[in-house]
């Protein structure tokens, strides 16, 4: 994906979500319009915001498509971008596995053990991973110590 | 004086001197690491603070600020990486210091001038926002919206190089502002059927998903396992008389426009620290040094960051108006304590004003003792890899969002508004812009609808006032300077 492509295609989700965020304002709002006095309501101002973020992504889309420079025809490139995947993947298991289980400090331990060992994939699987767990298993005794037993906050 | 007639028995309890002490440690670290910063510190602690008293909560995070404004040197001088977008210009003359002659001589300037910018910053504050809230009594609901205008008009138009994008970002944050059951009505508006959403979203999810965990993406682009190197023996080194006072000129002109820049909305410490450098450096009898380790390209940008942040205290107290991203935050801990920022609070809310303006300056005080004492420690932090930082600040953000309203729905939207914002932030969207909106929108909102049903829907009544018609003045004013600079850099970079 080039860098046109990109600005292009973010353009276009910031238009319909102006589009959606309007239909969305005015359906929840639309008996409280006809009380409003001088009909300045509560869908009044987020239409002037959706009007606004519509208007000014048609121009940052209409600029894209005219620019004639070579950095948007570029390709976009993220440096370990795997890593960035791995990171939300597992920040994403993490959490619905701490909403579902209701387990907090488990949770916590296998998050950074495996975040830590992935980053340091590198220095060998076996290496990496046992710092991780190290790193890990003293962070969450932290943890566990700070907020758990002297601000006593429950998770 | 009535500035000076505080009872300063409630500033110096120990609730407040442990939450100044434990700020600043967490802004010096978070400073001083290149790539987390002030604002992601003040983020992550903003979920601490609603358990703890308005006055000592404002407090720690004004520490964080301060500290963090100083941390972001240390990178910069030890590593040639600042750590903070304001310690920018401090590397020039840091870093070959550093690497030159002394690594802590570097660091004593760089905190002695910051204290200095500090107290400079807070002795504005002090004596600048009483005289403006009294004026700011004069206006009413159209000057309050044309107000929170020029502050958005200013942060969009002076936080990034396309201003479109800016202005996308500012209408995102207002939106995103607008979500939640209406004040006025008690309608739920773009809640799209989300219980957790009828408060509006969540600040703190909204925060450290804009800030930490979009940069924490960015950080894992940057490279994981780095390990800097720098020169560790030599931290702890003292100035003498003589070098402070041939720092003296610098540190009061990085102090001056520190300060000046921080007050206008949207400039902040950034463009401040590169300001003073170049004035400085205009007014030094010997320009030539600067850029080989000078000790006056040091103070002045260093002074001059730490002076903006009392600036921008400054609208913000007396107007209601958040001049940086940092001051955003500190606002979102006051509306989170049921605290109206603007005029009115110093009437409503005497001892916290008074505090905050006298616990300023003792924060600055605690930035140089800490910073004295603990630098070569903080130091230290910098050889931690990015594989160790963006796991354990992950959990953290985790940690942070949970703590502020024990809901799921926070985490989950915190993480997707870190991945969008890692792309929008790649596209030159202004992230600042987006928290400023979003915490001036109830504000902004509020006094649009009842300027607008005072006078039965027209518009005049925007014109109507003589501070209105000046207000409304100095927005084409801002306006038309902006269209006219994008003019001429166009023509600039056209061909003949």
């Amino acid at each position: 994906m080039t860098w046109r492509s990109l600005n292009i295609l973010i353009s276009t989700v910031l238009v319909l979500g102006g589009a959606s965020y309007a239909v969305a304002i005015n359906r929840s709002a639309s008996d409280a319009i006809f009380f409003s006095s001088a009909g300045i309501g509560p869908a009044y101002f987020p239409n002037i915001l959706a009007v606004l973020l519509v208007a000014l992504s048609v121009i940052t889309l209409v600029k894209n498509l005219r620019d004639p420079s070579p950095e948007l025809a570029s390709k976009v490139t993220t440096v370990n971008s795997i890593y960035i995947v791995a990171t939300l993947v597992l920040a994403a298991a993490a959490i619905a596995a701490w909403q579902f289980t209701g387990y907090f400090y488990p949770v916590v331990f296998i998050l950074l053990a495996l975040l830590i060992a992935i980053f340091r994939a590198e220095f060998g699987a076996m290496r990496s991973l046992g710092v991780g767990v190290v790193t890990s298993a003293a962070t969450t005794l932290f943890i566990y110590a700070l907020f758990g037993r002297i601000l006593q906050i429950s998770f | 004086m009535e500035t000076l007639g505080h009872d300063l028995i409630n500033l110096f309890t120990i609730t407040n001197m442990l939450c100044i002490l434990l700020g600043t440690l967490v802004g010096m670290v978070f400073g001083a690491l290149p790539g987390l910063g002030t604002v992601i510190a003040v983020a992550l602690l903003l979920p601490v603070t609603f358990t703890l008293p308005p006055l000592a909560g404002i407090l720690m995070l004004l520490a964080t600020y301060q500290a963090g404004e100083y941390g972001g040197s240390i990178s910069a001088i030890l590593l040639g990486v600042p750590g903070t977008p304001q310690a920018a210009a401090t590397v020039i003359d840091g870093h070959p210091m550093a690497m030159n002659d002394s690594p802590g001589k570097a660091l004593s300037y760089s905190l002695l001038s910051s204290s200095v910018g500090g107290i400079f910053g807070g002795l504005v504050l002090i004596f600048v926002s009483v005289p403006l809230a009294k004026f700011a009594l004069n206006f009413g609901s159209p000057e309050y919206f044309l107000l929170g205008v020029i502050g958005l008009l200013t942060v969009a138009l002076l936080s990034g190089r396309d201003k479109i994008k800016s202005m996308i970002s500012v209408v995102l944050g207002l939106m995103a502002g607008t979500v939640g059951v209406d004040a006025l009505t008690g309608v739920d508006r773009a809640t799209f059927g989300q219980p957790e959403l009828m408060d509006g979203i969540n600040l703190v999810a909204l925060l450290v998903g804009i800030f930490a965990i979009s940069e924490l993406l960015s950080m894992i682009s940057k490279g994981l396992n780095i390990s800097y190197v720098a020169d560790y023996d030599r931290l702890k080194t003292g100035l003498t008389i003589e070098e402070m006072k041939g720092v003296a000129k610098p540190t009061m002109i990085g102090s001056l426009i520190g300060a000046g820049t921080g007050i206008l909305p949207g400039i902040g410490g950034g463009a401040a620290c590169w300001f003073a450098y170049a004035v400085a450096s205009k007014f030094s009898k010997n320009p030539g040094a600067f850029g080989r380790g000078s000790a006056e390209g040091i103070t002045a940008p260093e002074s001059s960051n730490n002076a903006s942040a009392g600036g921008a205290l400054v609208p913000f107290l007396a107007l209601g108006i958040p001049g940086s991203a940092a001051v955003a935050i500190i606002m979102g801990a006051f509306v989170m304590h049921g605290i109206q920022p603007g005029p009115g609070v110093f009437a409503a809310e005497r001892d916290l004003v008074y505090g905050i303006f006298y616990g300023f300056i003792v924060t600055t005080v605690a930035m140089y003792l800490v910073g004295r004492l603990l630098t070569p420690m903080f130091a230290r932090v910098l050889v931690v890899p990015n594989s160790f930082l963006v796991a354990i600040v992950l959990v953290l953000c985790l940690i942070g969002i949970y703590a502020s309203k024990a809901a799921f729905f926070d985490l989950w939207l915190a993480l997707a508004i870190g991945v969008l914002f890692y792309i929008l932030k790649r596209l030159e969207y202004s992230v600042s812009s987006v928290i400023i909106a979003y915490v001036l929108a109830p504000i902004i909102e509020e006094n649009f609808r009842r300027s607008l049903n005072l006078s039965n829907g027209s518009y005049d009544i925007f014109v109507s006032g003589p501070y209105s018609i000046l207000l409304v003045m100095m927005i084409f004013g801002a306006l038309t300077a902006s269209i006219h600079g994008g003019i001429k850099r166009r023509q600039n970079l056209e061909p003949y």
